[in-house]
């Protein structure tokens, strides 16, 4: 189930093979199953989604087909939607990065899901093998620990990674954590959100500072001016947007 | 389209929405139903959600905004 950033566009996958767009059907699948979760840009103007095909799978943008891979990953988008980008591979330790349609990087071991800017001219992902690295942009960064996902700062300008129980950036690394949700950078591209859970209790964390978030279900995000964190919880059978200050 | 585990999507929000960046209560969900795959809108003036009545259950799929049904199917 997807949701535009605004609101105003919202699509969701029925069964394993039928989507819904604004309320409408918009397309249904025979025997070939969809993936879940959709993938929808975040103006809501473009929708992806990975759909079987024989033996592997296709992606699928506004309903124009990509190649066929033996295996690939889902979708992102930019804002826009104009940039769509994924993992995939033809073979075993044979995975790659596919930009709107098109192969665009080597072949390498293992790759995680790509992250794309918001304006979509920054790509990054990170690599598994005898030396793990990041490559965002034009750029390879070694980096200790394969990374597990990786995400961008708004402009590109930021790399930050998420490894098996630590967010890591250029700055630093966080304590370790039992599981990790949703690290974003503040408008700035200076600091890191991210939620994160110890035994039973999930926190946001910003800079290391933890503030227990009961409930929290979706984010951390940021307010446009930094100061603050807004965050979805589920609060017995509540549905609150919970705020927490950032500084 | 019964039988497929399929939810109920509620799109839900605040009529007016409060200027600022607000804590505010969005809905409560009416017990006995499961629910998962959520999103908000950056302004956290509204929700998302999958909504399990059960799984053997016919598919009914609300769309809300502002409380207002838009779609029934």
């Amino acid at each position: 189930m997807n949701l535009s950033e605004d609101g105003g566009r919202v699509a969701f996958l029925a069964g394993h093979n039928t989507i819904y767009r604004d309320g409408e059907r918009y397309l249904e699948y025979g025997a070939r199953q969809v993936s879940f979760p959709l993938t929808l840009s975040g103006n809501g103007s473009v929708l992806a989604w990975r759909v079987t095909m024989g033996e592997g799978y296709q992606v699928i943008v506004d309903g124009v087909p990509g190649p066929g891979y033996g295996s690939t990953g889902l979708p992102v988008a930019s804002f826009d939607g104009k940039v769509v980008a994924y993992r995939a591979s033809q073979g075993e330790d044979s995975w790659f990065i596919v930009v709107n349609g098109k192969k665009v990087s080597e072949t390498f071991e293992g790759v995680t899901d790509p992250a794309v800017s918001r304006d979509g001219r920054v790509l990054a992902y990170g690599v598994e093998g005898d030396k793990p690295a990041l490559f965002v942009g034009t750029k390879k960064v070694e980096i200790p620990d394969p990374a597990r996902s990786v995400f961008l700062s708004r402009d590109g300008r930021d790399w930050g990674y998420v490894t098996r129980s630590q967010v890591v950036t250029s700055r630093g690394s966080s304590e370790p954590f039992d599981e990790i949700g949703d690290p974003e950078f503040s408008p700035d591209g200076k600091r890191v959100a991210f939620r994160g859970r110890q035994a039973n209790q999930w926190f946001v964390v910003v800079d290391g500072r933890k503030t227990v978030a009961p409930g929290i279900v979706w984010g951390p995000i940021w307010t446009p001016d930094g100061t603050q964190l807004g965050y979805g919880a589920l609060l017995d059978r509540d549905v609150w947007w919970k705020v927490v200050p950032a500084n | 389209m019964t039988r497929l585990l399929l939810p109920a999507l509620l799109l839900l929000g605040c009529a007016t929405p409060p200027p600022g960046f607000e804590e505010r209560r969005l809905d409560t969900i009416p017990d006995g139903l499961h629910v998962r795959s959520w999103r908000f809108t950056r302004d956290g003036r509204m929700a998302a959600y999958v909504r399990f009545d059960g799984p053997d259950q016919d598919c009914v799929v609300v769309n809300r905004v502002a409380g207002k049904t838009l779609s029934l199917i």
